[in-house]
């Protein structure tokens, strides 16, 4: 019983990551990188 | 005012659905004008490979692909099913929120356009020289028309037109192919004598009459001079000034592009192989226009054609047998010619001038120059 | 050589000067929202009974959606502050574009491409969230 309860343990931690809400604030902003668009690209 | 921010759930990173374009001032009119036909549209040359470009009615961008890092979520207001009272200590002390945006697409990019010229493809478009037995296309390829080459190239329409135009594009046989400078040359002066002899206004040609003018003198057997090469001289040559949909559609010749190609002709014929004296080029020029032709002639109009192989004489010169290379392209034009005004060489060298850089400082790289009164001279550095 | 004519039909009517957006949400409903970081959410809604209270999962047309936060835009329509979760306090701002964004939508089954709106703003957050106080 005490291998299940540690199982579910981890389940309850990995279930409340996966049910998190938060903003992971980054320092820099980029938009240096450009590149022409081939025919697949843009429906993809 | 407050609002719940919902999303849809497994929104991929950036969705292929939604995506952002910038849109510029060109687009917004052309978006804006109710008379065109607003026909916006994205084209490759093939599927992978090529890139996309983007074409107005008239104008032509590359479409290129900004990544940032933020995140952009497209949202839009929309009711949720469920409508679930928010305690009042979920509220921050705000207002109760009184509607919901829901999050649809989520985006890493934004498309930004470039401008660009539109070009047409022509690999596929035959050279007509006149003669009675063009094969529209080997084999069973089926022919293509003019419409066919604007949806395969990438360019606007009306930029493929201008093009087209100025190729001395022609319809034979319902293939699109362009006329060879000999036949084209022939179709000109047999046309100008046409409608010379008949009177016509140079300004105001209505293409049925001049089709029926050039007719006139064929023998039956066979007149290569159909109206579709007669239409492609008139737009070669001149432009349209009747209004869109008047009818008939009448052309108006320009002088000045009709000088210049009997100049080009005439440089060709009798200053190819030898310099010849400007005062006797001056009468060739003149004895190759048909009889009535009355135009204003100056070798101004000829410059990107010939050099001065010595003072007060000129010789034809062929830019597509210069090198491409720009110091080799100096050098050769310098051996043909020790010193040149900037206006006459200019021609010569433009197309080197990729970086657009004024022309003065671009030919500095290369050359000497020194102001003589108004002219600008340009001599070899060595 | 592939190309597609993008309609243009939906969008020509907001061309008119009189409606055009002026507000965070374009006639049509649409708006964006940018934030200088990652946002986290939940990819889908767990199937065993939902731990807290705060997550919650909805629906709208047919789809499985979680509500992730509140925003406030203040009376003059320029400042904005959004709410994360029970944690996190976002200001930013609307944001008017210097050039607006076409919307396209791209649809790879028909192969069809429609301009369907045009965005004159948007609702920016660049800066660091604050704690909730």
């Amino acid at each position: 019983s005490t291998t299940a309860n540690t199982h579910s343990g981890e389940d309850a931690a990995s279930t409340h990551d996966k049910l998190r809400i938060w903003v992971k604030y980054k320092a820099g902003f980029s938009n240096a990188v450009r590149k022409n668009v081939s025919w697949e690209g843009l429906w993809h | 005012m407050s609002v719940n921010l919902h999303s849809e759930l497994g929104l991929a990173q950036s969705s292929g659905t939604y995506k952002l374009v910038e849109l510029n001032d060109e687009l917004l009119a052309e978006l804006r004008d109710k008379e065109s036909d607003s026909r916006l549209q994205f084209k490759s040359l093939d599927k992978e490979g090529s890139h996309v470009v983007l074409c107005s009615s008239d104008k032509t961008w590359v479409v290129r692909q900004k990544d940032h890092s933020n995140l952009s979520m497209l949202m839009r207001e929309d009711v949720v099913d469920t409508e679930r009272v928010l305690d009042p200590s979920a509220c921050f002390g705000l207002p109760p929120p009184i509607s919901d945006y829901t999050g649809y697409a989520r985006t890493t990019y934004e498309y930004e356009t470039i401008k660009t010229e539109g070009q047409l493809s022509l690999d596929n478009v035959p050279v007509y020289n006149g003669g009675p037995n063009f094969q529209a296309q080997e084999g069973d390829k089926p022919a293509l028309t003019f419409e066919d080459l604007v949806n395969n190239s990438p360019t606007s329409r009306k930029e493929a037109l201008d093009q087209w135009h100025r190729l001395a594009g022609c319809m034979v046989a319902g293939q699109a192919c362009l006329l060879s400078a000999t036949f084209l040359h022939k179709a000109l002066h047999v046309t100008l004598m046409s409608v010379l002899a008949e009177s016509m206004d140079l300004d105001a040609i209505a293409l049925d009459g001049a089709y029926t003018a050039v007719s006139k003198d064929m023998d039956e057997t066979f007149n290569p001079y159909s109206e579709s090469v007669v239409e492609t001289v008139l737009n070669r040559f001149g432009k349209v000034t009747s209004e869109p949909g008047q009818s008939p559609k009448l052309w108006s010749l320009n002088r000045t592009t009709l000088a210049t190609w009997y100049g080009v002709f005439a440089l060709k014929k009798y200053a190819a192989k030898t310099s010849v004296p400007v005062d006797e080029f001056m009468l060739q020029w003149k004895s190759t226009f048909p009889p009535f032709l009355t135009c204003d002639i100056d070798t101004n109009m000829l410059r990107g054609h010939f050099f001065h192989p010595q003072a007060e004489q000129l010789q034809y010169i062929s830019r597509d047998a210069l090198p491409g290379d720009a110091k080799e392209r100096f050098r050769t034009l310098f051996k043909l010619q020790s010193s040149w005004d900037m206006q006459d060489l200019e021609p010569f060298i433009a197309d080197l001038n990729t970086k657009h850089l004024k022309i003065d400082s671009f030919v500095m790289k290369y050359a000497r120059r020194r102001k003589v009164g108004k002219n600008v001279i340009v001599t070899s550095r060595s | 050589m592939p190309s597609v004519t993008i309609t243009t039909t939906q969008v020509q009517q907001l061309l008119d000067p009189e409606r055009k957006q002026t507000s965070v949400l374009t006639p049509f409903g649409n708006t964006i929202l940018e934030i200088q970081g990652d946002l986290e959410i939940p990819a889908m809604e767990p199937g065993t009974p939902l731990l807290s209270p705060e997550y919650q999962f909805n629906t709208c047309k047919d789809k499985d959606t979680v509500r992730f936060g509140l925003l406030h835009i203040s009376e003059d329509k320029k400042h904005a502050t959004l709410y994360i979760g029970k944690k996190q306090r976002l200001l930013g701002s609307v944001v008017e574009l210097e050039r607006p964004l076409g919307l396209l939508r791209f649809n790879e089954a028909t192969g069809a491409v429609d301009l369907c709106d045009i965005m004159h703003y948007k609702i920016m957050f660049k800066d660091r969230p604050l704690p909730i106080m």
